[in-house]
């Protein structure tokens, strides 16, 4: 049975899909079965990031709808082996997300795949709540500045009660993910400090994303940042998986005298 | 004397305010259950047994019609509510957001003739363990309120009686939300964006920035409020 893990924020622009689509490809990097969802129908993103546009025929409104099957929707991904994008519609709009559809999909793709991350659009409508209505854990993804920190927040009490986890007594595992900390900004009082956005959420924190040019030139080049084994960003998702996967890594990162040694090393 | 909710209907559509109602009622579960209500109404045509009918579907008690029409006064009678002629207290400009329908407390007298008597007796404290969310709204009916846990900016924490909270206070505390003045707020950081008792309040910009951060406890003396650090 597979683990469902929705990637969220209420925020747009936080790294919801660079996130989602960087750890379903870690999670497959270390050889577990994974599939990411799009959630964002009618803004799909996801297909882009994954270098995979050019390829969707079929996606998960389609799927929802009875028009296709999973086998068809399903993009395999040409890098990361046991990695499978499943694209959102385009044309549609979130209102094709009915709740029985999509609990028919994931329980059917449940039976083949070891996680399934489902990346939500942001807001808190519709098409989020379906995102993580059927989620057994979450990675909460937060800009460490006050309207992003109060949008997890309001997040984090919808993870608490609209979930199904949440009406049948038990709770979603809430993860914190900290992304575009730039530790020189926090010094000079530009940026909520990680301590700041723990106390807020109190939630554990997964990982420490830095703010890095190496996330928007692998968007761009349509590559998963974790791929770029040489970025800041790229290992810091590294670390996260990891962490995910129940390992004890050190955070890296976080402390500006060591972003600025990394950039003399030629880390960007 | 004591606090009742007045529900406003503003629109002689029951869809409509059905729709409304439901609205209201889920953005905050559990605040409005068996909530003893009064109804107000400026649409003479609206059907008022189908919804008496409705309200107590949704788990509220209507218990009387406010200044009625005469031809209003009979359908009450025919639906089993009582009928309150005097409306010097209504205040129906506190209306939030120009909602068709929307909760607004005022004080009235006992309804009268035939109606429940008083507002059902409380269940007591109330135990919260978990964070109170942005956008979450905790209500401890007829006692305490006890959070163990922060309660975050934009979340509400309401109590008839005292609110208690071990942890940091961001968002809004109510004390005392039916008019009891002896209650307090008690919290281990004070960072509030608005506390009340008994239906004073203060927001954070009125508040003096020396007792930001500190354990606070809230009272009421007289019309103003009173807030000592506690160290």
């Amino acid at each position: 049975m597979a683990k469902i893990v929705v990637v969220t924020s209420g925020k747009g622009g936080v790294g919801k899909t660079t996130t989602a689509s960087s750890f379903a490809t870690g999670l497959a990097k270390r050889g577990h079965k994974t599939a990411v969802i799009d959630f964002d129908v009618g803004l799909r993103n996801l297909d882009l990031i994954m270098g995979c546009e050019r390829r969707v025929v079929f996606d998960f409104v389609n799927v929802i709808s009875g028009e296709a099957n999973l086998k068809q929707a399903l993009i395999r991904d040409k890098r990361v082996e046991n990695l499978y994008i499943l694209a959102a519609s385009q044309t549609r709009d979130k209102d094709a997300l009915d709740e029985e559809g999509v609990e028919r999909v994931l329980n059917e793709m449940a039976k083949d795949f070891e996680y399934i991350v489902c990346d939500s659009p942001a807001g808190i409508e519709k098409g989020a709540l379906m995102a993580m209505r059927f989620a057994d854990e979450a990675l909460v993804v937060t800009n460490p500045e006050v309207s992003s920190v109060r949008d997890s927040d309001r997040v984090l009490g919808m993870l608490g009660s609209k979930t199904k986890k949440a009406e049948s007594g038990g709770s979603v595992k809430e993860h914190l993910v900290v992304t575009r900390y730039a530790p020189s900004r926090v010094g000079k009082g530009e940026m909520l400090s990680l301590q700041d956005v723990g106390e807020i959420l109190a939630i554990p924190l997964l990982g420490v994303v830095p703010e890095s040019e190496a996330v928007l030139n692998s968007s761009n080049s349509g590559m998963p940042v974790i791929l770029e084994e040489h970025s800041n960003a790229g290992l810091a998702y590294e670390d996260l998986v990891a962490r995910f996967l129940g390992e004890e890594r050190p955070l890296r990162f976080v402390d500006a005298k060591r972003g600025l040694f990394g950039r003399l090393l030629g880390r960007h | 004397m004591m606090t009742l909710s007045v529900l406003e209907v503003n629109s002689p559509d029951l869809e409509e305010v059905s729709a409304e109602v439901s609205r209201q009622i889920e953005r905050s579960p559990g605040f409005f259950e068996n909530m003893p209500l009064l109804l107000h109404t400026r649409a003479a045509e609206i059907d008022l047994p189908a919804l008496v009918a409705f309200l107590r579907t949704r788990g509220l008690v209507p218990l009387g019609l406010v200044a009625p029409s005469p031809e209003q006064e009979q359908a009450a009678v025919a639906a089993g509510l009582g009928v309150l002629k005097d409306a010097r207290n209504m205040r129906p400009e506190n209306q939030p957001d120009g909602d068709d329908a929307g909760e607004t407390d005022t004080e009235a007298a006992a309804p009268a003739g035939g109606a429940e008597e008083a507002p059902p007796p409380g269940s007591g404290t109330k135990l919260v363990d978990k964070p109170v969310r942005s956008g979450q709204q905790v209500y401890a009916r007829g006692g305490d309120l006890i959070v163990t846990a922060p309660v975050s900016e934009g979340a509400e924490v309401i109590a008839d009686g005292h609110v208690h909270i071990y942890g940091a206070l961001r968002g809004r505390a109510i004390a005392g939300a039916r008019g009891d003045s002896k209650a307090r707020i008690f919290c281990r950081k004070f960072e509030a964006d608005l506390v009340a008792v008994a239906g004073c309040y203060k927001v954070a910009d009125d508040i003096d920035p020396s007792v930001r951060g500190k354990p606070v406890r809230i009272s009421l003396d007289g019309e103003s409020l009173i807030i000592d650090v506690q160290e």
